[in-house]
């Protein structure tokens, strides 16, 4: 006994431990001292934080709630000793493991129980001893001092970090539960004694400040902050401070903009993160990052890539790239692609670094460079959680896809890679058990990281907040060695740590030229020969004639509640129906392909694109279900469709022969009669105009004709011409029988026909319910008789999709009585395990399709029946080869409907008002069009001071003039104020917008336009607009043949029976509406239809109808003579003309000029 | 072919010098150095550039070019023990099983030494043009003498120091192995011999067959091989390696990224049946490994290891490993996601992964490389300097570097400096390539590529940089003023490399102090009768226009150039109508093929075949006679 206390002195001394003080036994998880939550600003770590952690690896499990409490045995207090001992004998501390085998040999003899205070003693300071080696070996030649943020965890509830930024004119509250204000910079010291100092260099008690990033002369810190809180009025930018002077220096500004996630670029400039491009999240409202860059000034901010998801994360590696990760949303399942991508400084060369066609790692988050080593460390996470998931290493050496070079750290073992049917909504990947973030590599055997041994739930608090509530722990810093041991360095019990970064001058990364050529409007891609690698793989060279070039146009902001979702596609504003295409597409247009299977041609820069082969008849061999872009002037190419990023280019392809022909032009895939003419344009300053093309497709359309691809106007004009006389349905009853109704007539969709499917499995989400019957959103006759409702997106079964094994699932067996026999497809697999999959008459890609390549011909035209019944052997039916083509393009872009996203996009209020969380104005439909185009002007605007930065950029470059930061306009259209005033004016609108004619100066509405009041034509407007509501009267309707100008509703109140006139598609629910702006009295209305040379049949009556109620019946004769309808005088707003009838067959009917005649009232 | 000036004024042949007296001149120098660190001045250097172990593993012969010398090292001790004067600069070192050593070396008045283990001048017997990198028979009853510049292979008869056997080589041989049973002769061919417009534009390895020293037949490797330098054989002879550059001249050189511009390959061949097994690339996706040099099999035979010039490291293969890999490509199983079969090897970075491992040696110019005594040795050209890797199974592979008497670090001198830059991959953007990859010794690699500054879509021919300081302007169309924007240009749009000045002025230094090296069609220094006769031509055909014999450099150099741009209708495709640089004449025995795209493989078919329009002087109109003149005449330079 006496020699046992002796030992126990002797080690005291040994150890010189400082955090020796027993522990107060049972530990609870959350339930620190007041001393703990007080001296967290100055101290590492509450002791028993770190014993605890001990406990945890010593007793290899959680469960530590019996150690040191036992009045009876000492079974876990022997397990810890020999646990302890194992490894101090390992780091070859012999002299003291022989002592402290002694004690405890000497403690054991004594039978003492767990409870009494000598195995604590002694197990603790065995326990120092083991962290100071273990420090000392780890930390031997390594940065000592870092810095660190402490901050909540990012991420939280819907796709992982897009809620990290809430906007201050966010739509929809993009903060997850565990979002608060408070939060600080600190820097750290792990001692040579292995005790840890900390203290606190920046405190931002009301906002928020994280990120930090050390320059390469470990001098300036550059880190993103909030000052307020969203509802007070500052978003996220970026600061620099000299750490030095410690004074943060603002250097971006802008309300309604975030700029987060500043690294330092080798040349001193900075890459960052920002919702500067104004794009939405794909299925959700939050605003999502796009990486930028800028100087140390904040000067001559520009973007480097043009992304739908989020990209985030960027880190400089070693040999001067940009690894960030990426999230795609591309006609391929949005779950899982989370892909950690590379690029040049400069933003060219933009591909995968790991894992683009593969699950797993779902998301590779926070990803860095290992010093002297090209592997990366990262956190392997998932879709729907917060930033965290295992630690990993990635080799890129042994695999790029599907988690082969992957390691699970901590221990290290391989990455347990399995191709498994999840859809990434509420599925989690890798969120088990303990948890990294923020890892930090010393070497490859030594990390410092932000860990949690306990893990935590998917969402909500961590640490304890302002009330003492607490929450799951926070995350800590810890060193960790690559097998797992580990010593925590850092815990602040109310708040998690991370974002560690060592406070030491660094080398610098490799230096690489910038390629970009701000002065180019033009980049190129080349590619060596198609048929090379698996993409084409079974193909016969030759076969591919053409590449299509298509560029995605994103959406700037979700539109409704939630839509039209049984699964896939924008739930939250969707441009087809459901599991049609996530985007409004674009065909930039069409290049030939070269027999050897190279091409080459320029592209316009900083353009989202994506690239599909075509055969001679211009339908789909593959698709690339990923996009690209180029900057100015860069060149890029890949050598085929679409090789392993371990090979290189092959050497059995020879020098191609599109590299030795000057590059090709973009040829538009078909003749625009007339182009698109946007409205909008009138409008707007010259330095609007620059920043619209600047945007190119993802320019704002507003309410304007639509750029994208139009269902409505490339496609059902061809069934009008070719097909509406036989499929009309029931509205032609001499062919009532013939299935598919082909009109372009308005379609609501029911709830019923949406989520009423007895083989859908999703028929009882609960937003089903309060849409009251009806999911809100329209399409047409046509495109709902083709797409059936969506359910015949192909889902390639058995490599993707959903969870389900048809065969074994008890909900989805229920569909057919219980019995397996009864499903047609026992053995498919996923949520669409129907047999309508794949098997209409349009066999499109479902957009939850899978990550992994497909093989050529696996979906589109190619496979689609429809396009056999496009041919004269289906009743004679004589399209043209570019009327076939076009509906090929189309089923091969995942049948898109809507060209802008605006058009046509309208939902009804009932869509999900309660509920939602969305900020209540924003639910209606006029609303809803309003915060759209305030979005889109957002864009536009940022888009201003972008071309604005790279002018000035050229111009330093060229002349050598240097600009100061207050040259260049901070962002100025955004945050809480703008929104509302755009919203207001909006809503005042008809108050400013000029009445034609006007004579009197006054109030448009409610104002008289002519001296005098006569009896005149008071829906006369020669300058009236279609989509740009800009003046009284106005005309609109629900149909505009291919939206030609010639064809628009205005022509009906241009004053010119001969001009031209409105034309409308072959439907049978049309109208035309005119309003004047102001209250007028009409008795009489004068029609003038246009007839073609040989027309014989027309319309031939309609109703006109009138905004106080009333209705006209009238007779139309087919005449291009003015017909006069007289009717009891109507005091109104508005006439409609409705009912247009015609018996089958449609004729291509149109009106030339609608004369309302009357009296302002 | 280094620039750098003698170490000093030893002529003594081969006298053993005890180490003291070896290290005595290099301490002066030192000390020297030290007295004028803030001078100009620079210690001459050494350029330690190949090395062979003893039989026995306890010596190591290295040998130090530009110091006239081969130093004995003692493997136990990883220490020097004589340094022994040769009259000549070394190229190439070789051990008999005797402990004789054989030496090549003298340029153009190449070359064989014997030497007693002593040091001792036993035989010498002249081979060629520049012989470099001699091997010997198991019996050492032969040594195999590669004259790279007389484009020839000897056997020479150690008991009677004579050449026995003589046979053409392709093109440039630069190293030689042995197959098995030392039946055939296996010789890389530095540069390839084609049209560089061809489809496929490959160096080759030529069979000999040692019995009757003729050839049996050029094997060639991948298209893009170029660049051959090492050669090595298994103990058995059962394979050869041959190392070489494997360029990637198909596509334009917009990226570096996965090996786009130049990889850096080992070809394999069977040593008993000659045939070529395949192509294995030593680069990593993420990190080039530029420039492989030496090769070596490990006495045992486990190990290959090859050294790395462009990045300062070696490669140590597992070659069993290696062999078990090609081995299920060739059954056409799948080795990892890019290799399915034999013919995705020569494009897989990660072909090695698991079972090479790269080994930093902490110095510039590893070039040759041997293995000793469980270790592998690798002298450092740029550093005067060796560096000896333990070859253990652990894998750690600790380096020693050992000073060669005086460690004098990286060079300070310009023109040397500059020569380590313009063969340093390091700074290159992940390492791909450096200047000497597309530009060997400072010439050219015999392919074509689409550089961006004419834009793309027009690849054209590397060109060799002799005297280009003296032609402006530079690339064969004059788009660069001259050399010096050229090598900025190198830097940044080759290397995508940001680079202080001072490295691009030591790039210039260097590029200017290239000197042409002798004609081989030089007899004794003289044109021939031919090349006399042809000079007549020269002036009848109008060449004298633009290629005046007597425009003149600084130095007298004879520059063959009026350094003016025409269209001589020579462009087709994209160059159509494009005006070109006329360049110089110097060198032109070496620089085939000819015109901006290499379409003519020889002068005789520039002068015929590709000039219809008498536009590239009145050729057409000449006598078969009179071209061959014309060409012993151009090749004379």
């Amino acid at each position: 006994m006496h020699n046992s206390k002796q030992t126990l002195l002797k080690l005291s001394a040994v150890a010189a431990f400082c955090l020796l003080s027993p522990g107060v036994f049972p530990l609870s998880a959350q339930n620190y001292s007041k001393e703990d939550i007080a001296n967290r600003h100055t101290v590492a770590f509450p002791a028993q934080r770190l014993q605890r952690d001990w406990m945890y690896q010593d007793l290899g499990s959680l469960d530590v709630k019996n150690v040191f409490t036992s009045k009876e045995t000492n079974v876990q207090e022997k397990k810890l000793m020999g646990s302890v001992l194992k490894d101090l004998k390992a780091l070859g501390l012999n002299a003291a493991v022989g002592e402290i085998e002694k004690a405890f040999t000497a403690l054991s003899g004594t039978g003492k129980p767990g409870a009494d205070p000598a195995w604590q003693s002694l197990y603790f300071q065995a326990c120092g001893m083991r962290r100071k080696e273990r420090l000392a070996r780890a930390f031997k030649d390594q940065p000592r001092t870092f810095i660190y943020a402490k901050h909540f965890v990012f991420g939280d509830a819907q796709a992982m970090f897009a809620l990290a930024d809430h906007l201050t004119d966010a739509v929809f509250r993009e903060t997850g539960r565990d979002y608060r204000m408070g939060a600080q910079l600190c820097k750290m010291r792990v001692n040579e004694d292995g005790t840890v100092t900390t203290e606190v260099i920046l405190d931002c008690p009301n906002g928020i400040v994280r990120d930090p990033s050390l320059s390469y002369d470990g001098k300036t810190l550059a880190f993103s902050m909030r000052t307020a809180d969203e509802n007070h009025g500052d978003d996220f930018h970026l600061y620099v401070m000299d750490l030095d002077k410690k004074e943060p220096k603002q250097i971006t500004f802008g309300d309604g903009v975030a700029d987060m996630e500043p690294e330092w670029l080798p040349n001193g400039d900075l890459v960052f993160t920002s919702t500067r491009c104004n794009f939405s999240a794909p299925c959700w409202w939050s605003s999502v990052c796009n990486l930028y860059t800028c100087d140390a000034q904040g000067r001559y901010i520009r973007r480097l890539g043009v992304d739908h998801g989020h990209t985030v994360f960027p880190h400089m590696t070693h040999d001067g790239r940009i690894t960030y990760t990426r999230w795609e949303y591309s006609d391929r399942t949005a779950g899982y692609l989370h892909t950690l991508f590379v690029m040049n400084t400069d933003g060219t060369a933009q591909t995968e670094y790991y894992g683009n066609n593969s699950q797993f790692p779902a998301a590779v988050l926070h990803a860095r460079a290992v010093p002297n080593s090209t592997k990366m460390i990262a956190v392997s996470g998932a879709h729907h959680i917060d930033q965290r998931g295992k630690l990993i290493m990635i080799d890129r050496t042994v695999g790029t896809q599907a988690g082969v070079g992957v390691k699970l750290l901590a221990p290290e073992k391989d990455y347990p890679y399995l191709e498994s049917y999840g859809t990434g909504g509420a599925v989690v990947h890798d969120t088990g058990g303990d948890q990294w973030q923020y890892p930090y590599a010393l070497d490859e055997d030594n990390y410092v990281v932000c860990y949690s041994p306990e893990g935590g739930p998917v969402r909500g608090l961590k640490g304890i907040d302002a009330k003492g509530k607490a929450g799951s722990p926070a995350f800590g810093i810890y060193w960790q060695h690559r097998h797992g041991a580990r010593e925590l360095l850092i815990y602040d019990p109310t708040i998690s740590a991370g974002q560690q970064i060592p406070l030491a001058k660094r080398p610098g990364a490799f230096s690489r030229v910038p390629q970009v050529n701000e002065r180019k409007n033009t980049g190129l891609f080349y590619v060596q020969n198609v048929y090379f690698g698996p993409g084409l793989q079974g193909v016969k060279p030759g076969t591919v004639k053409k590449l299509r070039v298509v560029a995605l146009e994103y959406r700037a902001k979700g539109t409704v509640a939630l839509g039209l979702h049984p699964w896939g596609g924008h739930q939250t504003a969707p441009c087809a129906i459901n599991n049609g295409s996530y985007d409004v597409k674009h065909v930039l247009g069409e290049v030939d392909i070269e027999a050897d299977g190279s091409c080459a041609f320029e592209c316009p820069p900083r353009v989202p694109v994506f690239f599909q082969l075509l055969d001679e008849r211009g339908r789909m061999v593959q698709n690339m279900r990923s996009w690209t872009l180029v900057l100015p002037g860069e060149i890029f190419g890949c050598v085929g469709c679409h090789e392993d990023k371990n090979s290189t280019t092959s050497d059995r392809l020879y020098t191609a022969t599109a590299m030795k022909k000057a590059p090709q032009k973009l040829r538009p895939p078909r003749v625009h009669e007339h182009k698109p003419i946007q409205e909008m344009a009138r409008f707007q300053t010259e330095s609007q105009k620059r920043a619209m093309a600047f945007l190119g497709p993802n320019a704002p359309q507003g309410m304007d004709v639509p750029k994208g691809f139009s269902y409505t106007r490339e496609i059902q004009p061809i069934w009008d011409a070719h097909c509406i006389q036989c499929h009309a349905g029931k509205k032609n009853p001499d062919k009532a029988d013939v299935p598919l109704n082909l009109l372009g007539d308005y379609r609501p969709i029911s709830n019923e026909e949406i989520y009423g499917r007895t083989k859908w499995r999703l028929t009882r989400r609960p937003y089903g319910k309060v849409t009251q019957g009806n999911p809100g959103r329209y399409f047409s006759e046509s495109y709902i008789a083709l797409t059936d409702f969506g359910y015949n997106a192909k889902m390639p079964l058995g490599v993707s999709g959903g969870r389900a094994v048809a065969a074994t699932d008890k909900v989805y067996l229920a569909y057919f009585g219980g019995k397996p026999e009864n499903v047609p497809n026992p053995d498919a697999l996923g949520y669409c395990a129907d047999e309508y999959s794949g098997k209409g008459v349009i066999n499109w890609l479902h957009v939850s399709s899978a990550c992994a390549m497909l093989p050529p011909y696996s979906y589109g035209s190619t496979s689609s029946p429809l396009m056999d019944y496009l041919e004269p052997s289906h009743y004679g039916v004589q399209l043209s080869d570019e009327e076939k083509r076009t509906v090929a393009c189309w089923i091969d872009l995942n049948v898109p409907y809507c060209g802008s996203w605006m058009e046509l996009n309208f939902w009804d209020k009932l869509n999900h008002a309660r509920d939602s969380g969305l900020t209540p104005w924003y639910v209606y439909r006029d609303k809803m069009r309003q915060i759209y185009l305030y979005f889109e002007a957002k864009r536009l605007r940022a888009a201003e001071i972008e071309v604005d930065a790279i002018a000035k950029l050229i111009e330093h470059l060229d002349t050598g003039k240097t600009f100061a930061p207050s040259d260049f306009p901070a962002f100025d259209f955004g945050g809480k104020a703008t929104q509302a005033k755009f919203v207001a004016d909006y809503d005042n609108l008809p108050n400013t917008v000029p009445l034609f004619g006007l004579a009197e100066g006054r109030d448009a509405r409610g104002g008289r336009n002519v001296t005098g009041n006569p009896v005149r034509n008071l829906a006369l407007n020669p300058d009236a607009y279609t989509y740009w509501l800009r003046s009284y009267p106005r005309a609109t309707a629900n149909s505009h043949f291919k939206y030609l100008p010639h064809c628009s509703p205005v022509c009906t109140i241009d004053g010119k029976r001969d001009g031209g006139s409105w034309r409308p598609n072959r439907r049978t629910d049309l109208w035309l509406n005119i309003e004047f702006g102001r209250e007028i009295t009409t008795e009489k209305a004068v029609l003038t239809l246009a007839l073609n040379p040989n027309q014989t049949r027309t319309w031939t009556s309609a109703t006109l109808e009138f905004s106080n109620g009333a209705k006209q019946e009238i007779t139309l004769r087919c005449t291009a003579e003015p017909q006069t309808f007289t009717f009891p005088p109507q005091t109104c707003a508005w006439v409609k003309l409705t009912n247009l009838k015609q018996s089958f067959p449609l004729t291509d009917n149109a009106l030339a000029e609608f004369e309302v005649l009357g009296i302002d009232k | 072919m280094s620039m750098n000036p003698i170490l000093s004024v030893r002529r003594s042949f081969a006298a053993p010098r005890t180490k003291m007296v070896a290290h005595l001149p290099r301490m002066l120098l030192a000390l020297l150095a030290a007295c004028c660190a803030f001078t100009a001045w620079a210690v001459p250097a050494l350029s330690p550039e190949y090395a062979a172990p003893s039989p026995d593993g306890t010596k190591l012969y290295v040998t130090v070019t530009t110091s006239d010398s081969l130093l004995v090292f003692n493997t136990a001790t990883d220490k020097l023990a004589a340094e022994w004067i040769l009259p000549c600069k070394p190229s190439g070192v070789a051990v008999a099983a005797n402990g004789t050593v054989y030496i090549t070396g003298g340029g153009v008045d190449g070359a064989l030494h014997a030497l007693s283990s002593e040091g001792k001048p036993i035989g010498r017997v002249a081979v060629g043009h520049t012989p470099l990198a001699p091997i010997l028979d198991e019996s050492g009853a032969t040594v195999y003498v590669p004259n790279r510049f007389g484009g020839d292979v000897v056997a020479v008869d150690t008991a009677s120091m004579t050449v026995k056997g003589r046979c053409r080589a392709v093109r440039e041989p630069h190293a030689v192995a042995l197959g098995a049973r030392g039946r055939t002769l296996f010789v890389a061919n530095f540069l390839p011999l084609a049209r560089a417009d061809s489809l496929s534009v490959s160096a080759v390895v030529t069979l000999i067959d040692t019995l009757t020293f003729e050839t049996l037949r050029n094997v060639p490797l991948p298209n893009g091989s170029t660049g051959l330098r090492g050669a090595a054989a298994t103990p058995d002879g059962a394979f050869i390696y041959i190392t070489h550059v494997l360029a990637r001249h198909q596509l334009p050189t917009t990226q570096l990224d996965r090996g786009w511009m130049n990889t850096a390959a080992v070809s394999i061949l069977d040593g008993r049946t000659g045939v070529y097994i395949n192509t294995v690339l030593l680069d990593e996706v993420d990190l080039g490994a530029a420039n492989p040099w030496g090769a070596t099999v490990s006495p045992d035979g486990k190990l290959l290891i090859i050294a790395h010039a462009g990045t300062q490291e070696i490669s140590i293969i597992d070659r069993a490993a290696l062999h078990a890999r090609l081995n299920q490509a060739a059954r056409n199983e799948s080795v990892n996601d890019v290799t399915r079969s034999s013919a995705d090897v020569a494009n897989d970075l990660s072909f090695l992964t698991g079972i090479r491992r790269r080994v930093r040696l902490g110095g510039h110019g590893s070039r040759g490389v041997a293995v000793a005594g469980g270790r592998a040795y690798v002298p450092l050209y740029f550093e005067d300097a060796v560096a000896s890797v333990a070859l253990d199974t652990a894998g750690t592979h600790p380096v020693r570097r050992i000073p060669l008497g005086i460690a004098t670090g990286q060079p300070t001198d310009p023109v040397r400096r500059g020569e380590m830059l313009f063969n340093d991959g390091t700074i290159c953007f992940q390492q791909w390539q450096s200047c000497a990859s597309c530009h060997p010794d400072g010439r050219a690699d015999g392919l074509n590529w689409d550089l961006l500054n004419d834009g793309a879509g027009n690849p054209k021919q590397s060109k060799s940089l002799v005297y280009c300081h003296l032609t402006p302007p530079t690339m064969i169309t004059g788009i660069r003023p001259d050399m010096q924007a050229c090598n900025r240009k190198g830097l940044t749009h080759i290397h995508f490399s940001v680079r202080p000045e001072a490295d691009a002025l030591c790039l210039d230094a260097y590029v200017s102090a290239l000197q042409p090296v002798p004609s081989p069609y030089r007899v004794n220094g003289a044109l021939s009768d031919q090349a006399k006769a042809g000079e007549i031509v020269f002036q009848k055909a109008g060449c004298v226009m633009c290629h005046p014999p007597a425009a003149k450099g600084p130095q007298g150099e004879q520059l063959f150039t009026n350094l003016k741009k025409y269209d001589l209708g020579l462009g087709v495709g994209n160059e159509k109508g494009r005006a070109f640089d006329t360049p110089t004449l110097v060198e032109s025995w070496r620089n085939a093929p000819y015109l901006y795209d290499g379409r003519a493989l020889t002068i005789e078919e520039l002068f015929t075949t590709h000039n219809p329009n008498d536009t590239h002087g009145s050729t057409q109109s000449l006598t078969l006679e009179e071209i061959k003149a014309l060409a012993a005449f151009v090749l004379s330079f």
